[in-house]
C-alpha cells in the first residue's frame, strides 16, 4: 500500500476497530483513564510514521509503543508529579466501580516494568520472549520481572490465589 | 469476578470501554504526520549543526596550520628576516613531515615540541628563502652544558653532539655524549661520527673555521657518575663533504684566528679585524672595539679601537668588512641585531629579536649580508590532539541532544 490516502484510510479503520481494546491494555497499565486515553493517541500517533511498514500488521508494533511508552511517562511524571486533593475521574458506565479497587491498588504499586510484564503475560498473554522484544529487555529481565510482580502481587492482593499462569513455551 | 489474575485484568480492562468517534482516527493521522515532520526537521537541524561545528573545528585547524600566505621571494637566494619569532608555537611541522627547510638563516636551539604525550626540546630552523619555521629531526641530539651545537656561516651544516653508550659506567653530569653530528639542512640528512669513550665525551668546542669546516674539541671523562672532571684528548677538523673528522694538523697561526672567532669576539669576513664587547662588559651592553688581525700570524696588528657611541651585548656577525652586527637593547624598545659602522659609529637595525632568549639563537653568519626581508609569523597550528576531542565532543553533544530532543517533543 503506497497511496497516502488508501494509507490514512486504513490508519482510522485501524482506530476505529481497535482502539477499545487498545484503550483496555492502556488501563491496565496505567490505572486511569485520562492517562489510558492519553496514551493510545500517543501511541497512535507515533505509529503513523511507521505506518507503511506495520499497515499489514500494525497491531504488535503499536503495543510495544504502548508498553515502552507508559514506562517512559511514569519516569517522567516521577520528576515532575505535583500532589492533587481531586482524584481522577473514574469511568462512569462502570457497573461496580469498586470492584478492582485491590488490583488496581496493587497493580499502581508495582514498578512501572513490573506491571508491564504483568499485563502483557497475563492480559495480553504474550510469551516472556515477546514481552522482551516488546520492552527491549532480556528474557531473564522478563522472568525476574514477573516473579517479583507475582510475589508482590500476592503479598497485595491475599484473595489472588490462582494465578492461572500460561505455560511457559 | 474471577480469582485469578487473567480474570481480574479482564474484568478491570473493561472498566476501560468507551465508544470510538470516527473521526479520531484521520484526526490522528493528520497529528501523527505532523510529528513526524517536526522530528524529522529538528533532526536534520541537529546533524547539519554538528556537521557545520565539525567542518568549522576543521577548517580553524587548517587555517591555524597553513604555512604563511606569502612566503619570501623565490628569486630571493637568501634573506635576512626583520624579525624572529620565538618561542614558536609548539605544534609546527617537522622536516621529516613538511620536507628539509633548505639553507638556513638561524636556528632556535631548544623550543618546546609538542608530543602526543608530554613534551621535549628540539631545535627549530628557520628557512634563509621562505623564513619558514621547522623543526629540526637531529637524531639523538644530546644536551650537553656547553658547545651545544654550532650552525656552519652559510647555514647549510648544523653540527651537534649526540647520545649513546659509552664501553664503561656513563657519565651523568649531563646527557652522555658519544659522538658527534652533522645536520644538512639542504637535505635532511644526519651524518654521525662515534667517538670511542670509556664515561662519555665531553664536549670542549663546536666551532665551523670556515663555510664546510667545522672544528671540534673533543674532552674524556675521566670517571662516571657524576664525576665532571674532564681532560681535552682530541682536536678534531671535519669537512662537511668527508664522511668523518680527521685530526686537526693546521699551523699555530690559523689556530690563533679560532681564538678570535671563540672568545667573545668574531673575525671580519677577511679575517683581519676581531669585533666583540670591551672587556668588563660581560654581563651588561659595553661599547665594542674592534682590533686589528695580522692575517699572516694571527695575531694583534695594532690596539683595539672603540667604536664611536657603540653599546652592545654581544657580537653576531659581519655584513661586510665594514660593519658588526651587533645585539643590543635601546631603552623601551626589543632587543635587536644591529649593523654597526666600525668607523662612525652609525647603526641600523637589521633583526627584532626575542626577548630573553635573544642571546641562545644561532646565526649563519655569512647571511648577515642578505637583504632584510619581512618576516612572516609562522603558522600556530591547533594541538592535534584537540581535533578529535572536538570532534568527538561534537558527536557526542549533537547525540545527546538529538536523543533528548527526541525523547521531549511530543505528538
Amino acid at each position: 500500500v503506497s497511496d497516502p490516502d488508501a494509507l490514512a484510510d486504513g490508519f482510522a479503520e485501524f482506530v476505529t476497530a481497535r482502539r477499545a481494546a487498545l484503550l483496555r491494555s492502556a488501563y491496565l497499565l496505567t490505572g486511569d483513564h485520562q492517562e489510558a486515553e492519553d496514551l493510545v493517541q500517543v501511541a497512535l500517533v507515533k505509529a503513523v510514521g511507521h505506518w507503511r511498514k506495520i499497515a499489514d500488521r500494525p497491531e504488535p508494533y503499536v503495543k510495544k509503543i504502548l508498553a515502552r511508552e507508559s514506562i517512559s511517562r511514569w519516569r517522567r511524571r516521577r520528576w515532575r508529579e505535583q500532589p492533587t486533593e481531586v482524584l481522577p475521574e473514574r469511568a462512569g458506565t462502570v457497573p461496580d466501580p469498586h470492584a478492582y479497587d485491590d488490583l488496581r491498588a496493587a497493580l499502581a504499586r508495582l514498578a512501572p516494568r513490573q506491571r508491564a510484564v504483568i499485563v502483557l503475560r497475563y492480559y495480553e498473554d504474550l510469551t516472556e520472549r515477546q514481552i522482551a522484544d516488546a520492552l527491549g529487555v532480556s528474557v531473564g529481565t522478563v522472568k525476574s520481572q514477573a516473579r517479583d510482580g507475582l510475589a508482590r502481587l500476592r503479598d497485595l492482593v491475599p484473595g489472588l490465589d490462582q494465578m492461572g499462569d500460561p505455560v511457559a513455551p | 469476578m474471577g480469582t485469578t489474575l487473567p480474570e481480574q485484568l479482564r474484568g478491570m480492562a473493561e472498566e476501560a470501554t468507551r465508544s470510538t468517534d470516527p473521526a479520531l482516527g484521520r484526526a490522528l493521522w493528520t497529528r501523527g504526520r505532523r510529528y513526524q515532520r517536526r522530528r524529522r526537521v529538528g533532526t536534520a537541524l541537529i546533524v547539519a549543526t554538528s556537521v557545520v561545528a565539525m567542518l568549522a573545528a576543521g577548517v580553524f585547524a587548517w587555517q591555524r596550520a597553513a604555512p604563511p600566505a606569502e612566503p619570501l621571494p623565490a628569486d630571493a637566494p637568501t634573506g635576512l628576516p626583520d624579525r624572529i619569532y620565538e618561542p614558536p608555537n609548539r605544534w609546527l611541522p617537522t622536516t621529516t613531515d613538511a620536507g628539509p627547510l633548505g639553507h638556513v638563516v638561524a636556528v632556535l636551539p631548544s623550543v618546546e615540541r609538542g608530543e602526543w604525550w608530554g613534551s621535549r626540546f628540539d631545535a627549530v630552523g628557520i628557512s634563509a628563502t621562505t623564513g619558514e619555521y621547522r623543526f629540526l629531526d637531529l637524531d639523538d641530539r644530546g644536551f650537553p652544558l656547553d658547545s651545544e651545537m654550532a650552525l656552519s656561516p652559510g647555514g647549510r651544516w648544523l653540527a651537534y653532539w649526540t647520545t649513546g653508550t659509552p664501553i664503561g659506567s656513563p657519565n651523568t653530569t649531563h646527557d652522555t655524549i658519544t659522538g658527534i653530528a652533522l645536520y644538512d639542512a639542504v637535505t635532511d640528512d644526519v651524518r654521525r661520527y662515534e667517538i670511542e669513550t670509556q664515561h662519555g665525551v665531553s664536549p670542549f668546542a663546536l666551532t665551523w673555521i670556515d663555510p664546510d669546516t667545522v672544528s671540534v674539541g673533543v674532552g674524556q671523562f675521566q670517571g662516571g657518575g657524576d664525576d665532571g672532571f674532564s681532560r681535552l684528548t682530541a682536536e678534531l677538523l671535519w669537512h662537511a663533504t668527508e664522511p668523518a673528522p680527521r685530526p686537526d694538523d693546521r699551523s699555530k697561526a690559523e689556530r690563533r684566528h679560532d681564538a678570535w672567532d671563540t672568545e667573545g669576539t668574531l673575525l671580519s669576513p677577511s679575517r683581519t679585524r676581531a669585533a666583540g664587547p670591551a672587556l668588563g662588559f660581560a654581563d651588561d651592553q659595553g661599547p665594542v672595539e674592534v682590533t686589528p688581525i695580522d692575517p699572516a700570524t694571527g695575531r694583534r696588528a695594532a690596539a683595539a679601537a672603540t667604536v664611536p657611541d657603540s653599546r652592545a651585548y654581544g657580537v653576531l656577525g659581519w655584513t661586510d668588512e665594514d660593519h658588526v652586527v651587533t645585539y643590543s637593547v635601546e631603552e623601551e624598545d626589543f632587543p635587536r641585531a644591529v649593523a654597526l659602522d666600525v668607523t662612525t659609529g652609525e647603526a641600523r637595525s637589521l633583526v627584532r629579536l626575542p626577548e630573553g632568549n635573544a642571546g641562545t639563537i644561532l646565526w649563519a653568519r655569512d647571511l648577515w649580508g642578505s637583504p632584510v626581508v619581512p618576516a612572516e609569523e609562522p603558522p600556530r597550528p591547533v594541538d592535534p590532539r584537540l581535533l578529535p576531542g572536538m570532534v568527538a565532543a561534537v558527536v557526542v553533544l549533537g547525540g545527546l541532544l538529538l536523543v533528548l530532543w527526541r525523547r521531549r517533543v511530543r505528538p
